[in-house]
């Protein structure tokens, strides 16, 4: 497996497209669901996760390298996200909610499972990032910082927060 | 359900699904096409693209501008109609204030009326000129008598 050691010096000596197929190899699949378990339809996630590696691929010469890439993927794919999610509520499209139940053969989560997604579509993007981040891919708070640029204290009040709210609706929902 | 139903380790499992050999598909795309990669990267920009994009700071600032001017010429001719209004405004309440005393408006008018020629006479009147009236007096054939009843008549 490489390292972000191979990585750079790939790109140091001009192997750029080696470079980037290796992190295609490594992070797509894990920038998918990254992407997925915020938009939660197969489509937009594949939309979006192919926007997240065209920035990548443009903005690979220009990356410094004082941070992991994994983390400067994140940061590309949150942000794709959010642009989404924005773009998403000024069309008014139809809720997310609905369009996962319109979608069920990409969906194949019993109902406790089904009633957490709901639970976490009722939050903020932003807490609902924090939460899918650290309870899913329990991504460290230090990284999470790195990646949403947000302070370790804030990163960790906002998903108890969170992780209350969910509760509180999970509770609802499985009345 | 009790408030440690996050710790339930079912709800980590992944309830999503993809399409068959969706990861295949994206590792082929993103890898064989080496070519398309760095045609990707060297798109190059439009001439017109580059000058709207220079342009756009200056253009802004003079949008901005116009839309301040615009804003300031309409709150000045907003304030002067005001001021005009106001104007008028007294000059009916003045002649309703004399209609209420019981004066009737057309001799208001009327008075207000003869002022206003008395002021005309007045700008029409010219003082003659000392000299003029000296030649008019040494002029041959003048009579001092038929002068004074004339002006009299007058």
């Amino acid at each position: 497996m490489s390292s972000d050691k191979e990585l750079y010096a790939w790109c140091e000596s001009g192997q750029y497209e080696r470079a980037f197929q290796e992190i295609v190899r490594l992070y797509s699949q894990r920038l998918y669901w990254h992407i997925r378990k915020m938009v939660l339809l197969h489509d937009d996630a594949d939309d979006i996760l192919q926007n997240t590696l065209l920035k990548a691929w443009t903005g690979l010469p220009a990356f410094r390298w004082k941070s992991q890439i994994f983390t400067w993927l994140y940061r590309i794919a949150t942000n794709e996200v959010l642009t989404f999610l924005k773009k998403s509520r000024s069309v008014k499209q139809l809720p997310l909610e609905d369009r996962l139940n319109a979608d069920p053969p990409l969906f194949n989560g019993d109902q406790i499972q089904k009633a957490l997604q709901k639970a976490i579509l009722r939050l903020p993007p932003k807490q609902r990032l924090v939460f899918n981040m650290r309870y899913f891919d329990e991504i460290r708070y230090e990284d999470m910082s790195r990646i949403l640029g947000t302070s370790v204290g804030a990163l960790k009040a906002s998903y108890h927060h969170a992780a209350a709210k969910v509760q509180e609706s999970l509770k609802e929902l499985l009345l | 359900m009790s408030d440690k139903a996050l710790h339930n380790p079912h709800l980590k499992e992944n309830p999503f699904k993809v399409p068959d050999g969706y990861f295949e598909q994206i590792l082929a795309c993103w890898t064989v096409r080496e070519n398309i990669l760095e045609e990707i990267r060297e798109v190059p920009e439009r001439k017109g693209d580059r000058f709207i994009r220079l342009l756009k700071p200056q253009l802004q600032l003079a949008a901005a501008f116009l839309i301040l001017f615009g804003i300031g010429y309409a709150l000045v001719t907003i304030i002067g109609k005001n001021k005009e209004a106001v104007r008028e405004t007294e000059e009916l309440s003045f002649l309703s204030e004399w209609s209420f005393r019981g004066f009737d408006h057309r001799m208001v008018s009327e008075l207000v009326l003869e002022d206003f020629m008395e002021q005309q006479d007045h700008l029409d009147r010219i003082d003659p000129d000392i000299d003029d009236l000296v030649d008019y007096m040494n002029y041959p054939g003048f009579d001092p008598v038929d002068f004074h009843i004339e002006t009299n008549n007058k």
